[in-house]
């Protein structure tokens, strides 16, 4: 067992306040399309998720931090928090990540004593920095001696299983087939961890358009249970 | 290095026309002599006289406009790139509008047949006060056997600065396998269009309005609207043909038109 078990069930927590809870990030126009009704297409759309915006930019942004942190290299953390902020085409995404950045960064300066995240919570008060969850995951992992592809296990875990409690509320689903899904999604998580430590860097960003579509159209929907 | 194209175009503002300052082209990147627009705006077409881009390939553009001076240039067919899975074919650009100037770029589509490997990479540095319009498709070359998607590789990267940061970062890494027709990739649609207007005047209102006339073409494609964090919108566009894509365009471009610029819609047949 990980000494740092009980630090990571924390974080993990789907009760942890980071405000993911108001946020789809375009898979509640999905539902509202009914391509999203029950347990089996929630689960491929999922995978969908993860293939086109958790590899490529979050999780890879995540692991750049990671190893720009390791090198001293702060100045490359504080551009990747600019490129994923210009990587955001539909506005509530861009948005909903900032928010989410800057909440975590408060809360995880609530609970931890480190510096480098302290300074990027003061950047992003004076706004010469957007917040986003990749960096203060990536700030905090390594600041715990969490070795990298355990913190991006961890950050896919806690993204999905969010995304999953959402997904339950939106649809709606059962609770138990929500749990379900979580279980059947570890080992394709686990997988997807490895896909993004053997990345390259010039594939950063990479994305077909489909979700961005979808994210840019939930701004239209009329009736709406998520802030993006 | 030496280039299989390369292309620099300079264009300044003399007593309030805008005129060619510096052309030099090399290798198969030719371009036409400027053809001047009712608005008085000179439109350039850049030419490919080699046929189709091969394994190997590498082509550099350097466009500047000059304060206060205003640029159109498109292409004058598509872009076809074959087979070059050994190399691939690099093509980069870099756009750089200084203030209160204008650059208008539209690009036929980009089409990749069987085992393509295409890496575009377009910087573009510009001033809070200059004006971007940019556009372009990327539609799926047919195989010998009918099957769509045969290419191996399509990635392009478009970042823009406005004064000197980064503000848009647009990374299209298209790799078709057994997910890429389906949602949140290409969603059974097979041709992609991306555009992007960065104007001093761009806001959510133009943004709603123009989400209000694209509803005519709901049931033909895909169409996302959004504002950029600086004065700008985006549109991606997903679709079945490239006539469609062109319509959708031509909607939107008719609005900038009525908008910003007294009706004035550029007129981009091939001169």
């Amino acid at each position: 067992m990980t000494d740092r078990l009980f630090q990571l069930l924390q974080i993990c927590d789907s009760n942890f306040p980071s405000g993911i809870f108001s946020h789809s990030f375009g898979l509640e126009t999905y539902i509202q399309e009914d391509k999203m009704t029950d347990k089996e297409s929630f689960l491929y759309a999922l995978k969908q998720y993860v293939y086109s915006q958790c590899i490529y930019t979050d999780g890879l942004a995540c692991r750049l931090a990671y190893e720009a942190i390791q090198e001293n290299q702060f100045q490359k953390v504080w551009e990747l928090d600019q490129a994923l902020y210009a990587l955001s085409a539909a506005k509530e995404t861009r948005e909903g990540n900032k928010r989410i950045g800057r909440q975590l960064a408060k809360v995880m300066n609530a609970l931890y004593d480190i510096e480098l995240l302290q300074l990027y919570e003061s950047k992003i008060k004076q706004k010469e920095r957007h917040g986003h969850s990749a960096i203060v995951f990536a700030i905090v992992c390594e600041a715990l001696e969490i070795d990298l592809k355990t913190t991006l296990s961890v950050y896919l875990f806690t993204t999905i299983s969010s995304l999953i409690q959402n997904g339950v509320r939106g649809i709606p689903l059962g609770q138990t087939d929500g749990q379900k899904i979580l279980l059947e999604m570890q080992p394709f998580l686990r997988k997807q961890a490895e896909t993004i430590l053997h990345a390259k860097e010039e594939d950063f960003g990479g994305c077909a358009p489909g979700l961005e579509i979808a994210q840019m159209k939930h701004e239209q929907l009329s009736v709406r249970l998520f802030m993006s | 290095m030496t280039y299989t194209g390369y292309l620099q175009v300079e264009v300044g503002n003399k007593n309030g026309k805008s005129i060619m300052t510096n052309s030099l082209f090399d290798g198969v990147f030719k371009i036409t002599r400027p053809v001047y627009l009712s608005s008085g705006m000179p439109l350039l077409i850049l030419i490919h006289v080699g046929g189709g881009y091969v394994d190997g390939d590498m082509y550099h553009t350097d466009m500047t406009v000059h304060e206060s001076a205003r640029l159109a240039i498109t292409t004058q067919a598509s872009t076809k790139v074959y087979k070059s899975k050994n190399f691939g074919v690099r093509q980069s650009t870099n756009y750089t509008l200084k203030n209160n100037s204008e650059l208008f770029v539209k690009q036929d589509a980009l089409i990749p047949y069987k085992d393509a490997n295409f890496i575009q990479q377009t910087h573009v540095h510009m001033s809070s006060s200059a004006t971007f319009f940019y556009s372009d498709t990327i539609t799926p070359g047919w195989a010998e056997d009918g099957r769509m998607f045969q290419y191996e590789r399509v990635t392009s990267k478009m970042q823009i600065f406005v004064d000197d940061t980064l503000v848009v970062f647009d990374h299209l890494l298209l790799e078709p396998d057994e997910k890429f027709e389906q949602l949140m990739y290409l969603e059974e649609y097979s041709h992609i269009g991306t555009l992007f207007f960065i104007h001093p005047k761009v806001n959510e209102h133009f943004v709603e309005d123009l989400r209000d006339k694209l509803e005519a073409f709901s049931n033909q494609a895909r169409i996302g609207v959004s504002v950029l964090s600086v004065r700008g919108m985006t549109m991606r566009i997903l679709a079945s043909s490239t006539t469609m894509i062109e319509k959708i365009f031509a909607a939107c471009e008719e609005l900038i038109g009525e908008r910003f610029y007294v009706n004035d819609v550029i007129e981009w047949r091939k001169w």
